[in-house]
């Protein structure tokens, strides 16, 4: 089986003589024989099938912290193009007010560039991408964030079909 | 599996291999079909036992599934392989460790607890014999057998020159033959 890859005459005649190399091969291939005579036993398909699981719940892991990676990084970009929005919106002719002014009965009024329905837009926008991002990281958690064992069993079964499948 | 000489088997495992490193799960299934024979019998030939050899061959396909993205193409059996030696080292550095704790605290627990027992002695006579070999060079002949490797990739894996490594497998397999007797006819 092992000298499949590589003529052990060859290999044995760089350091021996050729009568030597020949009769240190015929050697060799006896005590691989010898092996081949006892072969060692096999690992139970009880074992395999318990490997499998195993990678199955590392691979769903894995994919899941991917998921969640995405999903921060999409909110991090997200937070950051909002408020370089906001600041590039109250940064044209006035000057930077993050906070809008406080209505009420002693308030003065709005300055002309405040504009609150471009404050609501841009309040609105960034609620759904916030909801947006809730229900991408929501795949396996249930509305009130208790752990979806069903889900994760129904993955589980669906790779062991898988897996049945292709074994035939 | 034969995965050398053959063109259609190397391409059958690396696009097994590309499937692993994608995450396809039936890649790994495959893989595991494939390979968990030859490495099972690596361990089982080592350790002589069947529990450890079930907890070594987990080991290996789990660090395999960690390692996978880190292949880079050249021999898979040599680069499996090499993680299968580490961790049979890796167990028998803990085994010493066990063994040399055990002695410290209680010899006499110690001594009923031998290192490199068979589970079906009597029935593998073979098993006994390779006991009997230097663990060196007991690996060296399984890496050969099991993993399939050349002279060639067995010197570069154990950093030895060419001819140390046919020297000792040579005489490790001329050592066994010798035990085994007229069994081996």
């Amino acid at each position: 089986m092992p000298d499949k890859k590589e003529n052990l005459e060859t290999v044995l005649g760089d350091l021996l003589g050729a009568h030597e190399a020949h009769q240190a091969a015929e050697d060799i291939r006896s005590g691989d024989c010898l092996l081949r005579q006892y072969p060692a036993p096999k690992p139970g398909a009880a074992l395999l099938a318990d490997i499998n699981i195993q990678i199955a719940r590392a691979l769903l892991a894995r994919r899941r912290r991917t998921i969640h990676w995405v999903g921060r990084a999409i909110a991090a970009a997200a937070a950051v193009i909002v408020v370089g929005s906001v600041l590039l919106f109250f940064s044209g002719d006035a000057p930077v007010h993050v906070a809008g002014p406080i209505p009420g009965p002693g308030a003065p009024p709005a300055p002309d560039w405040w504009d609150d329905k471009a404050v609501e837009k841009l309040t609105a926008e960034v609620d759904d991408v916030y909801q947006t991002l809730m229900s991408m990281s929501d795949t396996t958690y249930t509305q009130d964030k208790t752990w979806d064992f069903e889900t994760e069993l129904k993955d589980l079964e669906m790779v062991a079909m898988n897996d049945d499948f292709w074994k035939g | 599996m034969s995965t050398t000489g053959n063109m259609d088997d190397c391409e059958k495992l690396n696009q097994i291999i590309t499937g692993c490193q994608n995450g396809d799960n039936q890649a790994f299934a495959q893989l595991i079909d494939a390979y968990s024979t030859r490495c099972y019998g690596y361990f089982y030939r080592l350790t002589g036992n069947n529990g450890v050899s079930d907890d070594l061959l987990s080991r290996l396909f789990m660090r395999l599934f960690e390692k996978i993205s880190s292949f880079k193409g050249g021999s898979f059996e040599k680069w499996l392989f090499t993680i299968a030696s580490n961790i049979f080292n890796d167990y028998l550095r803990h085994e010493y460790r066990q063994r040399r704790l055990l002695e410290s605290h209680a010899e006499q627990l110690a001594a009923e607890t031998p290192p490199r027992q068979s589970d079906n002695d009597i029935a593998d006579l073979l098993q006994r014999q390779i006991g009997k070999l230097d663990e060196d060079t007991a690996e060296l002949i399984m890496l050969r057998f099991y993993g399939e490797l050349s002279f060639k990739e067995l010197s570069d894996l154990r950093g030895e020159p060419i001819g140390t490594t046919l020297s000792k497998v040579h005489r490790g397999l001329g050592k066994l033959r010798e035990l085994m007797g007229g069994n081996d006819a």
